[in-house]
C-alpha cells in the first residue's frame, strides 16, 4: 500500500458535490488528495440508510442518514450541544413553545436570531445534500447580470457563456437526462448539436394534467399581465425538469423505476449522489483518501498569507469524546463545506488575532448575504383523478417565468409541479388522510364539508370497502406545487459564530440572522397570483393553510384582501462567500479562489453572489469542475 | 448437431421446428467420435414428488413421496421448463412445495449444465473435465455477442481472441477458455467492489447466454447500440423466448453468470471444478502498456443461472456456490466455523479483518501485479448474512450423495428465486373462468412486475458480496434488481411516451451492447 | 433502547442500530413495548381464551377480519388464501358452512400477515380475541363483512356498549392502520386524539413504523393505484401512463 504523503497536493474539507467532483478531477490527473469529512464515511451499500428510512416515522430529508435525529433515550430531538458534527433538521422549525421550537438551542442546531427562521437544512453524509431531488437546471443568462440588466443586487464576475462548457461537463459527470430543445428558454442556449447525456424522463400524469389545464386555451392578457413579462403571455409552457436521474443505464447505474422517493434517498441509485463520484475518485491514479468523522476546526495562515495547514478533531461516535487531533498540510486547500459550515470554519480560524475577522475575510463578506430559495407551497384537490404518488417526486415545472422586466420590481420565481400528492404537506400523507378517515379526524381537512373545513374532528370514520374507495377518491386527486422565489442577497442575512452555544466538540455553533426583503415579498405576491391562475385553470379546490403561529408566516394585502403567506426552505444554502472581481466586496474571484490567500479555494454555493431561481446543484458542479481545472492549471502548472 | 437448437449456423427461428417431430431430445447422447454432444433439454423433467398434477384430484397426503434422488437423475438432462406443484411434501403449504420443486429443478439444471461435454457421466468427472456450458456450441460469452463495433454475428462464428492472447491461444490449439476482462469482470454489479481471496487474488466474473437468447438478439438487431437505438426498435417490447415442457423440447432463454477463483497452487485444484484459461486483464486508461494475457487455472466458486419459461416469464433464478466460500454469520457468532474458507479467515480479529467490507481503494487491477490485489496484505473477510434454509441444506446433502467422489459434491444450491404470484403477468381485470393456462406477457406490468419473488432476497457470497441482507430494495434480490433492467432503446419524437417500453426482460446484457450510438 | 415507546413529542422516534437485522430487533421491541403499554380492559387475563398466531384457523380468522376491516380481498392480503369448502358450481343456497380446519391461510414469501397477527396479539391478546370472536360469530353470515363492520359501528358513549366493546372498536382501527400504513397507532392514542384535538388542534399523532417490510407492504397508496413511497415494483416510464384499474391493485 502506498504510503500517504506528508504534504498532500490538495486538501479538501467536505465530501459533497463540490468536494467530490474536485477530488475526482484532481485524482484523474494523478494528484494526491485528502478529503476531510465531518460526518460518517460511505458504507459499501445503502442497506443501513434504507432501513433507517423505512423505519422512520418522520420521513424528513435527514431521515436515512446519521447523525440520529432523535435522542434514543428521551425520544426528543438530539441535543445539538452533545452532537459532534451536528446539522439542522426540518423538525426544529416549529413555532416557539412547541416541540421543535426553532429558537430553542437544545433542539435546533442553528442558533436562529431571526427575525425569520432560516428554513433549509443539510446532511452529514457524502456532503450535505445526498438527499437532493436531482434537479439539474442551468441558470438563465440574465441570472448572472441582475445589476446591469435590472438594477438589482450585483452582477456575477462571470456570464452564462463562461459556463457553457462546464455545464456540459457537469451534465456528463452527474448523468443528466433532458431534451435539449425543451430547455431552450429564457435565453438558455447550447452549442450546435449538443445533446444531454440521456433522453428526458417521461412526464407524469400530473404534469400532463397541469399542462392541459393551463394551456387548453390561449391565456388572455388580463390573466397574465401581473407577471410583468413585457410581452403578452398567451402560453405558459410546462417543461420537463433536467435531472441527474437515469432514463437509461448510465455508468453502471440503473434507470429510474419511479420509487417516488428521490428525497431523501433513491433505493436503486438511479439518482446521482456524491458517493458515486467519491467512489470514482478513490479509484483514480492519484491517491485520493477520505478521512471520515474528521472535523476541520482551524485554518492556519502561514507566511505570505498562504494557508499552511488545516487542523482537525476526530471522533468515533456521534456524541462521544473526541478521539484525536491533527492537521493536514497541502499545497492547495479547498473548503467545500456548504454555505453555513464553510463561513463557520473561516470565522473560527482567527490565527491568534492575525485573522481576527476570520480567514479570507478582509472584505467582511464571509458569512454575509446568506440566501435560500424561500419556497412557497400550495395544495388542493382536483375535480379529476390525476394519479399522483407515481414516478419521481418532480418531473416537470414552469421555468419560463423566471426572467423578465419584472425583475426590476419583484423577485422572480420558478414553479415545481409535485408528483407526490400531499406527501409534502398536511404533515405527511398518506398517513394523515388515512388516519383521518379511519379515526374520524380532520387534519387533512378532507373529512368535512367546506363550511366546517377547519373542524378538528372529521365526519367519517370508515372501515372496509368504504374506506378503500374513499382513500382512492381522495389520494388520486391530490395536487401540490411549489414556488422557488429568488432571494435578495442582504448583507444582514448572515452566518456568524454563536458566543453562547457550542457543539459536542466544543466548537461554536453557527448563528443565523435572516429575513425576507420587500423585493422578495413582492415575488411571493406574484407567485400567489400565479397560483390563483393555475388553480383556477385546473379547477382546484384549494386547501393551502398557514397556521396562526407559523414562524415563517407573513401577511400581504393582495387585491384588497389580507393573504397569509409562508415559506419553507428549499435546501439551497447560498451566498456566504460571494464571488466577485473586487476584493473589497467579495471573498473569492471568478475561479472561486480566495482574494486573500492564493492557495485557498472556497467552493459550492457559498460563492453565488445571487441566487436566481434554479436549483444550485448543477451550477455548483459546473463551477467545481472549472475550479478543479484552474487548480491544475495554476497551482500545479500542468 | 442433433438438436433443433443448433440445427444450422445462422439465425433460425426457434419456433420453426419443422422436420423434427418424432425426435425426443435426449441429453444422453452416445459418446460421439467426432463432435461432443450439445445441450438438449428434457421436455419431461421429473417433478420433485409424485404428487399428481391435476389440482382437483391430488394424491392423499400420506401417499405423497419425494422423487428419489438417485443416480438416474444424473442423465435426465436440462429441464426445458420447471415441473413444480403447489401440492407436495408440505401439505397445502403451496409456497414450501413450490420452493422445493424449484430447488429440485435447479439441481437438475446445474447437473445438466455441468455434465461433461464429451457425454460421459458427471459422477465420473475429473476436476478439469470440460463441462457442457463451457462449450461455445452451447453458450457464448457476453463480449462475443456484444462486439466492439456492434456488428451482428452467427452462432457458429469462431471465437474472437484478443490479439494479446492470440499467441498462447494458438499454441494451445484453442483448447482454452478466454476471458477478456472488463470492469464487470472484477467489480461487482453497480461498482460495489471487487472480491479478494485468501491468496490475495481477485475473483473473476463472467456472463454467458445460450443460443435462444443469442438468436433473439441478432434477429432484433439488439447486438449494437445503434441497433437498439434505431427507429425500428423503438416499438419493440423485448421478450426473450420462453422454455416449455412439450415435445420436441426447447429451453428458451438461459443465461449464466459465473465466478472464478485463481488457483495457483496444485493442491487447491482438487477441490474445485477447474478450467485452463487465458485471462486478459482489463484495459485501462491509466496504464500505458498493453494488458497482459495471463494463463491461469481457474476454479469455479459461484454459478448463477437465469432461465425464462412460459410458466415463469419473470425467469427462474438459480444460484450455486462452492461449499467452502464463506461461513454463515450464525456460525461465526456461535464460533462454529469449519474452515478453511476461500473468502474468510477463521480466528481473525474483527477489528483486523472487518467483515463484509469492501477492499481499500483503488480497486482496478494493476498490470504489473497480475491478478494479485495491489494491497498484498488485504483479504476479503466475508460471511453469509442470510443462511440457507434447512430444506435446501437437506436437498444439497441428498444430491451430493449421487455425484460420487467428484468435485461436484463441493457445490451447493443457495436457493432458487422464482415469481410466486403466478397470474400477475396477466394483470388485466381478468375474471375469465377458467383462467387461461399460460399467462401472456403483460408489458405494462402493474402493479408488481416482479410478481412477488420467493424468497424475497437472494445473494451469492461471491457475486453479490456487499449487498447481502434483508432490507427492501437495498439488499440483493435477483428479480427486484433485474426487474429494473432496461435497454438502450430510444423513443423517437413522434412516439407517445406512454407507448414506449424499454424494459429489457430481466437482463442487463442489452445495456452492454457497444458500437457507435445514433444519439 | 429501541424498545422504548416515547411518551413525549408529537412524532414517535425510531432509532435503528446499524447492525441489527429486523426480526431480532422487533422481538425485543415487542417485549419492551408490551410491557410499556398502558393496560386497558383488553388485557385482562380473565378474558383469555388465548389466540394463537401460529394456528392456521386463527390465521384464517385474522385474514377474514383484516379483509373486512380494510376492504381489500383476502387473497391480496394473504396470497394463496382459500376458504374450504370451495364454492360449488352451480353454487348451493345456502352455501355450506365454512370449514376452518380445511381452510388455507395462504403462503407467500413476504408473509406480512404473520407479522401483523403476531404484533397485534402480543399487544392486545384479549382485544384480538374479541375481534376474532366477532368473525367466528358471523363466519357463515350471508354478508359477513357487513355484519362485522356493523358490530363495530357505534358511538363511544353508546349506552349498550361496554368498555371492552369500545376498546375493540379502537383496536380494529389500529389494525386497519397497520395494514394501510405499515405503522402502529396505539388504540389508546387513537381515542386520545379524538379527545384532545378539539382542545389542541396542533397535536400530532404518535405512531411507530412496525418494520421496513411492513412499510413496503402498506396499502394506503396501492388503494390509490400507486405504491408506497420508496418502494415501487413497477418499471421505468410507468408514471407517464394512466394506472391499471383499481381491481388490479386490490
Amino acid at each position: 500500500m502506498a504510503a500517504e504523503p506528508k504534504v498532500w497536493d490538495v486538501a479538501i474539507v467536505g465530501s459533497g458535490f463540490a468536494g467530490a467532483l474536485i477530488a475526482n478531477e484532481l485524482g484523474k490527473s494523478r494528484k494526491n488528495v485528502i478529503i476531510l469529512e465531518a460526518g460518517a464515511g460511505v458504507a459499501p451499500n445503502i442497506n443501513a440508510y434504507m432501513r433507517r428510512f423505512y423505519s422512520a416515522s418522520a420521513k424528513v430529508p435527514e431521515s436515512p442518514y446519521t447523525p440520529e435525529i432523535f435522542d434514543p433515550i428521551d425520544g426528543g430531538l438530539s441535543d445539538p450541544n452533545k452532537v459532534n458534527a451536528g446539522r439542522p433538521t426540518v423538525l426544529s422549525l416549529n413555532p416557539k413553545g412547541r416541540f421543535g421550537d426553532w429558537t430553542d438551542p437544545k433542539q435546533a442546531y442553528l442558533i436562529q436570531k431571526g427575525p425569520r427562521p432560516f428554513a433549509s437544512t443539510f446532511d452529514r453524509i457524502a456532503g450535505g445534500t445526498s438527499h437532493w431531488l436531482g434537479t439539474c437546471l442551468r441558470f438563465v443568462p440574465n441570472d448572472f447580470k441582475m445589476k446591469s440588466r435590472y438594477g438589482q443586487f450585483v452582477d456575477w464576475p462571470i456570464e452564462y457563456k463562461d459556463l457553457i462548457s462546464s455545464y456540459a461537463d457537469a451534465e456528463a459527470e452527474l448523468g443528466v437526462s433532458a431534451n435539449v430543445d425543451e430547455q431552450k428558454y429564457c435565453g438558455i442556449d447550447f452549442p450546435p448539436g449538443y445533446t444531454y447525456p440521456m433522453p428526458k424522463i417521461p412526464n407524469s400524469t400530473t404534469d400532463q394534467h397541469v399542462d392541459a389545464s393551463l394551456n387548453r386555451d390561449p391565456l388572455k392578457n388580463e390573466e397574465t399581465a401581473f407577471l410583468g413579462m413585457g410581452d403578452p403571455v398567451t402560453k405558459i409552457p410546462v417543461r420537463g425538469v433536467p435531472a441527474a436521474r437515469n432514463s437509461e443505464p448510465y455508468r453502471n447505474r440503473r434507470a429510474c423505476a419511479g420509487n417516488t422517493n428521490c428525497i431523501p434517498i433513491c433505493p436503486i441509485q438511479a439518482k446521482y449522489d456524491p458517493t458515486i463520484t467519491l467512489n470514482d475518485a478513490m479509484n483514480t491514479p492519484g491517491i485520493v483518501k477520505l478521512r471520515e468523522r474528521t472535523v476541520a476546526c482551524d485554518i492556519v495562515v502561514g507566511e505570505n498569507g498562504l494557508i499552511s495547514e488545516i487542523k482537525y478533531i476526530r471522533y468515533k461516535t456521534e456524541t462521544g469524546q473526541r478521539t484525536e487531533a491533527g492537521s493536514v498540510k497541502a499545497r492547495a486547500y479547498v473548503i467545500a463545506a456548504n454555505a453555513i459550515e464553510t463561513p463557520r470554519l473561516l470565522l473560527m480560524s482567527t490565527n491568534n488575532g492575525r485573522t481576527a475577522r476570520g480567514v479570507a475575510n478582509t472584505s467582511d463578506m464571509v458569512g454575509r448575504n446568506l440566501m435560500d430559495h424561500p419556497y412557497y407551497v400550495v395544495w388542493g384537490m382536483s375535480p379529476e383523478q390525476i394519479y399522483p404518488y407515481r414516478g419521481p417526486l418532480i418531473t416537470s415545472g414552469i421555468g419560463d417565468l423566471c426572467d423578465g422586466p419584472f425583475r426590476r420590481e419583484r423577485a422572480a420565481f420558478r414553479v415545481d409541479i409535485g408528483n407526490e400528492g400531499w406527501n409534502f404537506v398536511v404533515g405527511g400523507d398518506p398517513n394523515v388522510t388515512t388516519l383521518d378517515f379511519v379515526n374520524g379526524l380532520n387534519k387533512s381537512r378532507l373529512n368535512a364539508p367546506r363550511e366546517r373545513r377547519d373542524s378538528p374532528l372529521g365526519d367519517d370514520a370508515l372501515l372496509g370497502k368504504q374506506l378503500a374507495d374513499k382513500l382512492n377518491e381522495k389520494f388520486t386527486r391530490q395536487f401540490r406545487c411549489g414556488f422557488l422565489i429568488e432571494q435578495t442577497p442582504d448583507r444582514d442575512n448572515r452566518v456568524t459564530l454563536s458566543s453562547d452555544y457550542k457543539d459536542g466538540l466544543g466548537l461554536p455553533r453557527p448563528q443565523i440572522s435572516y429575513n425576507l426583503s420587500d423585493y422578495n415579498r413582492r415575488g411571493f405576491v406574484a407567485a400567489y397570483r400565479m397560483k390563483e391562475l393555475l388553480f383556477k385553470k385546473m379547477g382546484l379546490d384549494e386547501f393551502t393553510r398557514v397556521e396562526d403561529d407559523d414562524p415563517t408566516r407573513f401577511d400581504e394585502e393582495i387585491d384588497g384582501k389580507s393573504v397569509r403567506l409562508n415559506y419553507i426552505g428549499a435546501g439551497h444554502i447560498m451566498g456566504t462567500c460571494r464571488m466577485g472581481n473586487d476584493p473589497k466586496s467579495s471573498v473569492v474571484d471568478r475561479f472561486q479562489r480566495s482574494h486573500d490567500h492564493k492557495n485557498l479555494y472556497l467552493v459550492g454555493s457559498s460563492t453565488f453572489p445571487t441566487g436566481a431561481t434554479a436549483n444550485p446543484t448543477l451550477t455548483i458542479a459546473a463551477l467545481s469542475l472549472r475550479t478543479a481545472q484552474h487548480i491544475l492549471d495554476t497551482d500545479f502548472r500542468r | 448437431m442433433r438438436t433443433k437448437c443448433s440445427l444450422a449456423v445462422g439465425a433460425i427461428s426457434i419456433l420453426a421446428i419443422v422436420g423434427l417431430s418424432g425426435w425426443t431430445a435426449s441429453a444422453q447422447a452416445p459418446a460421439a467420435a467426432t463432435a461432443p454432444a450439445t445441450l438438449a433439454c428434457d421436455h419431461d423433467p421429473p417433478p420433485d414428488t409424485n404428487q399428481t398434477k391435476a389440482p382437483a384430484d391430488p394424491l392423499p397426503q400420506e401417499q405423497v413421496k419425494a422423487t428419489p434422488i438417485d443416480a438416474s437423475l444424473l442423465t435426465k438432462g436440462l429441464p426445458c421448463a420447471e415441473n413444480v406443484n403447489p401440492r407436495g411434501l408440505f401439505g397445502d403449504n403451496g409456497l414450501a412445495n413450490l420452493q422445493r420443486g424449484f430447488d429440485f429443478y435447479s439441481w437438475l439444471t446445474f447437473l445438466a449444465l455441468n455434465a461433461p461435454a464429451d457425454g460421459t457421466r458427471i459422477d465420473q468427472a475429473q476436476p478439469n473435465t470440460p463441462t457442457k456450458w463451457e462449450q461455445p456450441s452451447n453458450f457464448k460469452q457476453l463480449l462475443d455477442v456484444m462486439l466492439p463495433d456492434g456488428r451482428s454475428s452467427s452462432w457458429g462464428d469462431k471465437k474472437i481472441v484478443p490479439p494479446e492472447c492470440l499467441d498462447q491461444y494458438n499454441k494451445l490449439n484453442g483448447k482454452v477458455m478466454v476471458i477478456e476482462m472488463i470492469e464487470e469482470s472484477f467489480n461487482e454489479p453497480f461498482k460495489t467492489g471487487p472480491l479478494i481471496d485468501q491468496q490475495g487474488n481477485y475473483a473473476i466474473f463472467d456472463i454467458l447466454m445460450n443460443k435462444s437468447m443469442f438468436d433473439y438478439i441478432q434477429q432484433h438487431n439488439l447486438q449494437s447500440k445503434a441497433g437498439q437505438q434505431s427507429k425500428e426498435n423503438a416499438s419493440l417490447k423485448v421478450d426473450f423466448p420462453a422454455g416449455a415442457n412439450r415435445p420436441p423440447g426447447d429451453p428458451g432463454a438461459v443465461m449464466i453468470k459465473v465466478s472464478w477463483k485463481v488457483l495457483d497452487s496444485p493442491a487447491e485444484r482438487q477441490n474445485f471444478h477447474t478450467v485452463d484459461a487465458l485471462v486478459l486483464m482489463p484495459r485501462h486508461p491509466n496504464e500505458a502498456a498493453k494488458p497482459p494475457c495471463l494463463r491461469k487455472t481457474l476454479g469455479l466458486i459461484g454459478f448463477h443461472v437465469g432461465h425464462k419459461t412460459e410458466g415463469r416469464r419473470q425467469w427462474i433464478w438459480t444460484s450455486f456456490e462452492h461449499v467452502k466460500n464463506v461461513p454463515e454469520q450464525q456460525e461465526v457468532d456461535n464460533k462454529q466455523e469449519q474452515g478453511p474458507y476461500n473468502f474468510y479467515k477463521v480466528g481473525c480479529d474483527p477489528t483486523q479483518c472487518r467483515v463484509n467490507q469492501t477492499p481499500p481503494t483503488p480497486w482496478e487491477p494493476v498490470f504489473k501485479n497480475g491478478l494479485r490485489f495491489h494491497d498484498s496484505a488485504f483479504r476479503s473477510q466475508i460471511t453469509r448474512v442470510v443462511p440457507l434454509t434447512d430444506e435446501t441444506k437437506d436437498m444439497n446433502e441428498r444430491f451430493h450423495k449421487i455425484v460420487g467422489n467428484t468435485v461436484w459434491k463441493n457445490y451447493m444450491l443457495l436457493s432458487t428465486q422464482w415469481p410466486s404470484d403466478f397470474r400477475c403477468a396477466a394483470k388485466k381485470d381478468d375474471t375469465s373462468r377458467p383462467p387461461p393456462p399460460v399467462p401472456a406477457t403483460d408489458f405494462k406490468k402493474e402493479p408488481d412486475m416482479n410478481c412477488a419473488p420467493a424468497p424475497t432476497y437472494l445473494a451469492n457470497s461471491t457475486l453479490e458480496t456487499y449487498s447481502q441482507g434483508t432490507d427492501p430494495l437495498a439488499s440483493s434480490s435477483c428479480m427486484a434488481c433485474h426487474g429494473n433492467a432496461v435497454s438502450q432503446q430510444v423513443r423517437p419524437p413522434d412516439m407517445q411516451a406512454e407507448d414506449f417500453f424499454n424494459q429489457s426482460d430481466f437482463t442487463f446484457m442489452l445495456e452492454k451492447a457497444r458500437g457507435k450510438g445514433t444519439r | 433502547m429501541s424498545g422504548v415507546l416515547p411518551h413525549r413529542g408529537p412524532i414517535a422516534p425510531n432509532t435503528i442500530e446499524d447492525e441489527l437485522i429486523g426480526a431480532l430487533t422487533r422481538r425485543t421491541v415487542l417485549a419492551g413495548a408490551a410491557a410499556a403499554t398502558v393496560g386497558g380492559t383488553l388485557d385482562t387475563p380473565a378474558h383469555a381464551r388465548s389466540v394463537d398466531p401460529n394456528s392456521r384457523e386463527d390465521m384464517v380468522l385474522f385474514v377474514l377480519l383484516s379483509s373486512a376491516l380494510t376492504g381489500i380481498a383476502p387473497s391480496k392480503l394473504a396470497p394463496g388464501f382459500t376458504l374450504a369448502p370451495p364454492p360449488a358450481n352451480p353454487p348451493t343456497v345456502p352455501p355450506p358452512p365454512i370449514d376452518l380446519s380445511k381452510s388455507v391461510p395462504g403462503s407467500d414469501p413476504v408473509n406480512v400477515k404473520q407479522e401483523y397477527f403476531t404484533w397485534a396479539n402480543e399487544k392486545y391478546p384479549s382485544g384480538l380475541e374479541y375481534l376474532l370472536q366477532l368473525v367466528r360469530k358471523n363466519l357463515n353470515a350471508s354478508n359477513r363483512d357487513k355484519e362485522i363492520l356493523d358490530a363495530l359501528k357505534f358511538d363511544d358513549d353508546a349506552k349498550n356498549k361496554t368498555p371492552s366493546d369500545v376498546d375493540a372498536k379502537y383496536l380494529a382501527r389500529s389494525i386497519v392502520l397497520m395494514w394501510y400504513l405499515g405503522a402502529w397507532y396505539e388504540p389508546t392514542e387513537l381515542k386520545a386524539l379524538r379527545r384532545d384535538l378539539p382542545k389542541d388542534p396542533t397535536r400530532v399523532a404518535k405512531f411507530q413504523v412496525v418494520s421496513p417490510k411492513a412499510y413496503t407492504q402498506a396499502w394506503a397508496l396501492r388503494v390509490a393505484q400507486a405504491h408506497p413511497m420508496g418502494f415501487s415494483e413497477m418499471q421505468f416510464g410507468y408514471w407517464t401512463r394512466q394506472p391499471n384499474p383499481l381491481a388490479d391493485f386490490t
